[in-house]
């Protein structure tokens, strides 16, 4: 009778294994990078074999199922880690993406000269992230983290800035609104 | 009867309040810091009385029935509480079966009470012992997000304002604190002077407290506005490892911390009702998770009822003394 009192122990450790969980890696697409139109969504992945894909989608969320039926992986955003804005609501896009998508919050927030959809196909997250970093680290560029970034915009000022990126990288900085 | 030593008496007391700060809702800045360990240290000063009481000997256990069920409602109450706040911080948390909507919720909830019923089944001085090795956990992860928030954010946002003033934050202090209930129950446990006892738990909780506001406030102040839960945020964001969030090791220290308050909370009511309902022998620690878990279905977080949780609070740390006081007067006039 006194082993019965492991019963409970051995239950929730099977059930808290997590073994029923989410699936294989594989079965994955890991969000790289994302850039949020008023009513597309471009992204790209960190596996080179999934092709960056664009939606049209009036929020990200909309964006994501559209992208995850489109490619037929789940989509996993946590650990994205460049999002560029073209033109949607700063503040709410940025809060969505630290609360419902969990992006890290060193992922670098940006914005495009010209369009954002041609500069992920012509450049890649990793080079742009690069070249922010870079600027950065010249000193030609502040803190753009998406935590700082949308404490500017939400702050008194409602204002922050941004790094302005185009196909020669960083090209700039941008105070958005 | 089980005697527990005070730093254990602490360590199961400090995991109910670290697990409280984690579930506390809405904006929270510099004054909530310093209204929470200004909070703490007067509670100290109302539970001398009570402490000074067990040092002389009268615990709950010589209380009058009324005191014992007022105690038994205070802790049951808090217990429900407890579950709702799980309720309402889940949603920020990323727990793989949470998102399945009811049943999700119900599948938390209860393999929350399981847990606790395994783990108050082996008695308080079991609870108490393993305590102390969950509070040293915790507090390395606490020491963890405090050093990556100093090193990473930036300090100006302690000084944002938050429209707050320091009688509110008292109160929201006093509010989260219903497990003064349990404190005063297992105090009566303690086999160290009950006076210290109440002065390094009520001085480690001020310390605590500021400083988990203070590291939250910082880390979150810029961005609070589209946050529920600061706290837990603070230690999602705080990223002492580089490009991903901690998400997955807060839950670890959530989950475990959930477990400890609940099952602390059990045993305080498991003790009181077996004072208080002799003829009720078996199953009384099932039967309060039951009633704790039905409560937090429908009652909501302590964050909607600030001042009557303030004032259960109160109730709980003077009701002991205040009897104590009632029948000794009563007894000068009898004599008299």
């Amino acid at each position: 009778m006194k082993g019965l009192r492991f019963v409970p122990a051995l239950m929730a450790a099977g059930l808290l294994t997590g073994c029923a969980s989410d699936g294989n890696v594989s079965d994955k697409s890991y969000l790289r990078a994302a850039v949020i139109g008023a009513d597309s969504v471009t992204m790209s992945f960190f596996s080179e074999e999934d092709e960056p894909v664009t939606v049209s989608a009036d929020s990200p969320e909309e964006a994501r199922s559209a992208a995850e039926l489109s490619g037929g992986k789940k989509i996993f955003t946590g650990y994205t880690e460049l999002v560029i804005l073209d033109g949607c609501d700063s503040a709410d896009t940025l809060g969505f993406m630290l609360n419902e998508w969990k992006v890290s919050p060193s992922c670098i927030v940006a914005c495009p000269r010209g369009s954002g959809a041609e500069l992920l196909s012509t450049r890649t997250a990793e080079e742009l992230e690069g070249a922010v970093r870079v600027a950065q680290e010249q000193e030609l560029l502040g803190r753009c983290d998406i935590v700082t970034v949308l404490g500017g915009l939400l702050g008194r000022d409602g204002a922050a800035e941004v790094p302005e990126l185009s196909r020669d990288g960083y090209v700039g900085k941008k105070s958005i609104q | 009867m089980n005697r527990i030593s005070k730093s254990q008496l602490a360590a199961l007391m400090l995991i109910g309040d670290v697990f409280a700060l984690c579930c506390l809702h809405g904006r929270i800045c510099l004054m909530t810091a310093i209204g929470f360990a200004a909070g703490s240290l007067i509670q100290l000063f109302l539970a001398l009385p009570l402490a000074r009481l067990c040092d002389r000997g009268k615990t709950p256990a010589d209380c009058g029935r009324a005191v014992r069920v007022l105690l038994l409602v205070c802790v049951l109450a808090w217990g429900g509480a407890l579950f709702a706040m799980l309720r309402e911080a889940s949603s920020v948390i990323y727990i793989p079966y949470e998102r399945s909507g009811l049943f999700g919720r119900l599948a938390v909830a209860g393999l929350v009470a399981l847990v606790c019923v395994y783990v108050s089944s082996s008695g308080i001085k079991a609870l108490a012992r393993s305590a102390v090795i969950a509070a040293g956990l915790g507090a390395l992860c606490v020491a963890t997000v405090v050093v990556s928030a100093a090193i990473q954010s930036d300090a100006d946002n302690v000084l944002r304002p938050a429209g707050s003033s320091l009688w509110r934050e008292l109160m929201r202090g006093f509010a989260a604190s219903g497990g003064l209930g349990s404190f005063t129950v297992l105090l009566g446990f303690i086999a160290d002077d009950r006076t210290d006892t109440a002065a390094l738990y009520f001085t480690c909780k001020a310390v605590l407290s500021f400083v988990i506001l203070f590291t939250a406030a910082v880390v979150t102040g810029g961005i609070m506005d589209v946050l529920e839960f600061p706290v837990v945020s603070a230690a999602q964001l705080s990223q002492p490892f580089p490009v991903q969030r901690t998400d997955s090791l807060f839950l670890v220290v959530f989950s475990v911390f959930a477990v400890y308050t609940v099952a602390v909370q059990a045993s305080a009511a498991e003790y009181l009702a077996a004072l208080t309902i002799p003829r009720l022998k078996r199953f009384r620690c099932t039967l309060a998770l039951v009633i704790m878990a039905a409560l937090g279905a429908v009652m909501p977080a302590p964050s909607e009822w600030t001042e009557l949780s303030a004032a259960a609070v109160l109730a709980a740390l003077l009701i002991v003394p205040a009897e104590a006081m009632l029948k000794g007067g009563v007894r000068r006039r009898e004599r008299a």
